[in-house]
């Protein structure tokens, strides 16, 4: 038989066949909105967003940062005002939100009110050109991609912002040695879910433009887009004050200890057992209502199949 | 959901709608859309995130909506009302919601993979074919199309949403800088 015999065939067939019916029972369609609803009302009861409050050491404020996520309209799957609230309950005091040569999702989320001890949203732009990606944070609007190397990071500064290498792996490395002196900061801490020879590539980047550029601050950042958690590779700064011009004044000084998500630190050793120490109390703190949120997810998806399910056995009604 | 041709066959003759009861269910996709991806993105179901989700994303929503109407309304051997043809065409819209809704619960209970995006879009396939099984058998029986010709609606159909698509996600990744980046190299 051949494959498009044998698709007739199926085709044919189902023409004739009964059995589905049973799916048109009527019970879930009373049930369906019953369950969405419990689930999202037991989801939202569980859900505490702590606020910040980030510690200050030898006359720093040491914040938690993330400078590379992604946000919708774009390759993000959240808005700007659900990227904050979950920033805050990673634990985070400032986001960068950073989608593909716009900054309109970014400026959007900076623009929002923001309530006390929720983190700072920092208008940022992952600036995509051919052979290198290079996170700008702390700008006013986009940079143009098209400019050389070394023109896009002085653009960046000219608006106040800092030049971030982002995931520097091999096909990212067209900087050219004028834009790499320039640079101030590189990703280094990436995900355990990327390649161990693309990180072993990254490290070898941070390595190389460390011994032009002494001081350049690591960087660890989740590059979030659909799939989190954002925050899972993160940045502590220390910073004279929470705010943007205090954030970007801690990255062009290098006063940063970039995490990944096994735990890994990278940074000066002073900074980072200061860092070791809070990330410690955090940890004991954290108390999450992990089983309610299971809870209430598998409530909401089974409502929402229920959903489906009735309106789908609407096309197979009983036969009378 | 299993044997579109034969459902269809019934309940084209006498189905009937008005335009609030045609959009009945883009707003159960709409919604089913909206939390999916929210809760494959945080793990969490809460009712700001649903409604967010429902909000950012029901555009994906419109754009099947405005796509049905132009595969409906073109046709001039239809049985029923633009209305009725967009309530008979949204029916078959379960094989994507299960897919989202799989996806979600794969995201919250189960291990995430390197590179996990990939691999939920590969799995894409599934829907996409059963998808478009289901858009033939409604262009057979709705539209009463001969095989060509409903073969012809449907990629025609299919071409509208995957067009738009295409481009939301060209414009989001930048996709013609990469595409230089790759000629250069």
């Amino acid at each position: 038989m051949t494959p498009r015999s044998a698709i007739r065939r199926w085709y044919e067939a189902s023409a004739s066949s009964s059995w589905y019916e049973a799916l048109a029972s009527s019970w879930h369609e009373a049930l369906a909105p019953l369950f969405l609803a419990a689930g999202l009302a037991l989801g939202t009861l569980a859900d505490a967003v702590p606020a910040r409050n980030p510690p200050v050491d030898a006359g720093y404020r040491i914040l938690a940062a993330d400078f590379h996520v992604h946000g919708f309209p774009g390759d993000g799957a959240l808005a700007p005002w659900i990227l904050r609230r979950e920033a805050a309950r990673a634990g985070l005091d400032a986001i960068a939100i950073t989608n593909h040569n716009q900054t309109a999702t970014a400026r959007l989320g900076a623009w929002l009110p923001r309530e006390d001890g929720m983190p700072l949203v920092l208008v940022g732009q992952e600036v995509t050109a051919p052979d290198f990606h290079l996170i700008a944070v702390g700008i006013r609007e986009e940079v143009d991609w098209r400019l050389p190397p070394a023109a896009i990071v002085e653009a960046i500064h000219a608006q106040g912002g800092a030049a971030i290498a982002a995931h520097p792996s091999r096909s990212y490395w067209g900087y050219g040695d004028a834009a790499m002196t320039r640079l101030d900061a590189a990703e280094v801490a990436l995900s355990s879910r990327a390649s161990r020879v693309r990180r072993a590539e990254v490290e070898a980047f941070f390595d190389r433009v460390t011994q032009r550029k002494p001081g350049l601050a690591p960087i660890g950042a989740s590059d979030f887009h659909f799939s989190g958690p954002i925050g899972n590779c993160r940045t502590y700064l220390f910073a004279r004050e929470w705010s943007v011009q205090g954030i970007v004044d801690a990255i062009r000084a290098g006063r940063t200890v970039a995490y990944d998500d096994r735990g890994r630190a990278l940074g000066d050793s002073a900074r980072v057992a200061v860092v070791e120490r809070l990330r410690r109390q955090e940890d004991a703190s954290a108390r999450e209502l992990q089983l309610w949120r299971h809870v209430s997810v598998a409530l909401t998806l089974f409502g929402l199949g229920l959903l489906v399910v009735r309106g789908f056995s609407r096309v197979t009604p009983r036969r009378s | 959901m299993t044997a579109p041709p034969s459902a269809y066959q019934r309940l084209a003759p006498g189905h009937r709608t008005g335009l609030a009861g045609a959009l009945k269910r883009p707003l159960v996709v709409a919604i089913v859309v909206g939390t999916a991806i929210s809760i494959y993105a945080t793990r969490r179901a809460t009712l700001g995130l649903a409604v967010s989700g429902v909000l950012t994303w029901s555009f994906a929503a419109a754009v099947q909506v405005l796509s049905a109407v132009a595969l409906v309304a073109s046709s001039k051997r239809r049985r029923v009302s633009v209305p009725a043809g967009l309530d008979l065409l949204f029916m078959g819209h379960a094989p994507w919601s299960l897919w989202l809704l799989a996806v979600a619960a794969w995201a919250v209970w189960l291990p995430r993979p390197v590179n996990m995006d990939f691999i939920v879009a590969a799995t894409a396939a599934v829907p996409f074919s059963w998808t478009v099984v289901i858009v033939f058998a409604f262009c057979r029986c709705v539209l009463q199309d001969d095989p060509r010709q409903a073969a012809i609606r449907t990629l025609f159909h299919q071409s509208l949403i995957w067009t738009f698509a295409g481009a939301y996600i060209a414009i989001a990744v930048q996709l013609w800088p990469r595409l230089l980046g790759l000629t250069a190299s």
